[in-house]
């Protein structure tokens, strides 16, 4: 392969008027997918832990039956799952093509995901901590609220972190069946017209952007579990 | 103060709490020793209505357990504050944000807060420590800052769980020293689980022994100990004592009093019995007294004699070939 014809003008060109723009849709499909996956998946996250038969209101039969609905999509494949959604995507955005339409698949696939992510991380809290919280009279929403996500946070935000690579990865598969963003270009260029440039270079980008979602999640992470410090010293300075 | 009547309790076939009744004062330090399985956590659970129970009743301060709602129930447990043998700390709040939190959940206002936090943790000793995050502190420490947030909500009883049972003798001497000052200062009913003998030894008034969900004994701690019953070696795993060969063994008990103290003089003195120290068992208890068992040797058939007269002179004496 040489490169210098590889890198000819017209990959400029492309660069320009392709590629930014499918950076951009996949980032916006990725951003607003976990953004309603995580409203949907943090509210069915906590009624997980009330009715988990270890959580703080066990209710063992309405959890199987919660369950069983959340595995049930969870079993799905995503490129699957956009197809055989396509209906209701048509009834909530209008359209079952484009950057809209994939933004409700991949939210459906997303939230079970992040709720069974939230469950364990919240479940995994010293029950300890939980029942020194009851004995001073705390109520299960001040539990779940003042201790289990505080206590929670560190692993809830590396599960996250886990959750947005894997769906990235999603968003461009969704580009397989008329999504667009980067997994569209990648597979109209690399795999239908042999353009491997652009493959590659589309691969390059997604792996700049998943070291860029881990270091950010490291990031978030370490300061989520150290602690806020910066508001102590602030206290120490005033005291 | 604490009323606890005929309680049962079982998780499937498995009987956890049978039959239990206990009477806890106001303002004493009461004990509950048993084993691991025993049952004594689920009871000291069942007090504050973190665990409920099949059978009977049990009322704190003239409050039926059963007869509160959840609402109710959450309020009821201000009064009864909690500390755990693994300290239960938020990971991630400061000290002074752990013992707010409490009052947090109570909607207390900041000011109050801060100012009562930080009262509590002078109380433990921990004034130096506010904006330290809980595992930079030793267990010791953390078990401060435990006992600093039960306190929190101003309880008239405090329930400890094992509380000194993942810590160094020295450091459970100065965490047994600090409750028994809230005790005394702040005239808080304690009770306190835990397998630890020297514990019951060093800070309880009374004791229950709990065997199988069973109280298989309680009293006064100097009493429970002086009586020495199976259940109570069986506790503590004490070796039992047999007579050498040819001789057999009298067993004393060691009150603390001032005419005990020459009681083996005088033995030695006036009676004919040729008699030795197989061994002797005597420790510190919580008022400074000290109390235990010593075994004489005698000759096989003298043990009678002896006991009578150690009797006589008003010191409970049994004899036998092993205790």
């Amino acid at each position: 392969m040489d490169f210098g014809t590889l890198l000819d003008a017209q990959f400029f060109v492309n660069f320009e008027d392709i590629i930014l723009p499918a950076i951009a849709s996949t980032i916006r499909m990725l951003f607003f997918s976990m953004i309603f996956g995580m409203v949907i998946g943090i509210a069915v996250a906590i009624l997980f832990v009330m009715v988990s038969p270890y959580g703080l209101a066990p209710k063992p039969r309405l959890y199987k039956f919660l369950g069983f609905w959340v595995n049930m999509i969870r079993s799905f494949p995503v490129i699957i799952l956009i197809v055989a959604m396509s209906p209701l995507t048509r009834a909530i955005v209008g359209t079952s093509v484009g950057e809209k339409a994939a933004i409700v698949p991949l939210t459906i696939a997303a939230f079970p995901v992040i709720a069974r992510y939230i469950e364990s991380s919240l479940l995994e809290v010293d029950r300890n901590v939980i029942l020194a919280a009851r004995s001073f009279g705390a109520s299960n929403m001040q539990i779940l609220v003042k201790v289990m996500f505080v206590e929670a946070m560190p692993s809830i935000v590396s599960g996250m972190t886990t959750t947005i690579i894997l769906f990235l990865a999603s968003t461009a598969l969704a580009g397989a069946v008329g999504a667009g963003g980067l997994g569209a270009v990648a597979l109209t260029f690399g795999y239908q017209r042999f353009d491997d440039m652009m493959m590659y270079c589309i691969v390059a980008i997604l792996f700049v952007m998943v070291l860029l979602i881990q270091g950010l999640g490291e990031l978030l992470y370490r300061r989520v579990k150290k602690g806020n410090k910066k508001k102590i010293k602030l206290k120490k300075e005033r005291n | 103060m604490i009323q606890i009547e005929n309680v049962s309790k079982s998780f499937g076939e498995l009987q956890i709490l049978r039959n239990v009744n206990l009477y806890i004062k106001k303002g004493e330090i009461f004990g509950i020793a048993g084993r691991s399985g025993a049952g004594k956590s689920t009871l000291l659970r069942c007090i504050n209505g973190l665990e409920k129970y099949d059978n009977g009743k049990i009322s704190v301060d003239g409050t039926d357990l059963n007869s509160l709602n959840n609402k109710q129930l959450l309020d009821f447990r201000r009064g009864i504050g909690m500390i755990f043998q693994n300290f239960a700390l938020l990971n991630r709040k400061t000290v002074l944000d752990n013992v707010k939190l409490p009052m947090e959940c109570w909607k207390y206002n900041e000011k109050e807060m801060n100012e009562r936090a930080q009262n509590l943790l002078k109380l433990v000793g921990l004034e130096d420590k506010l904006y330290v995050m809980p595992e930079e502190l030793s267990g010791g420490q953390k078990q401060r800052v435990a006992i600093a947030r039960a306190l929190a909500m101003e309880p008239s009883v405090l329930l400890c769980d094992e509380a000194t049972s993942a810590l160094d003798p020295a450091i459970t001497q100065s965490i047994l020293e600090l409750l028994e000052g809230i005790n005394s200062k702040l005239g808080i009913t304690i009770v306190m689980v835990t397998h630890e003998m020297s514990v019951i030894k060093e800070a309880c008034d009374r004791v229950a022994i709990l065997e199988d969900g069973c109280i298989v004994s309680q009293g006064l701690v100097e009493d429970v100990f002086l009586n020495d019953d199976d259940y109570l070696q069986n506790l503590i795993g004490s070796k039992r004592v047999y007579a050498p060969a040819g001789k057999e063994l009298v067993k004393i008990a060691v009150h603390g009093s001032e005419t005990e103290q020459e009681s083996i003089y005088r033995l030695a003195t006036s009676c004919e019995i040729p008699f030795g120290i197989l061994s002797a068992n005597v420790s510190q208890f919580h008022n400074n007294c000290y109390m235990g068992h010593i075994y004489l040797t005698v000759p096989y058939g003298k043990g009678k004699d002896l006991a009578k007269i150690l009797r006589t002179q008003g010191i409970a004496a049994e004899v036998g070939g092993e205790f």
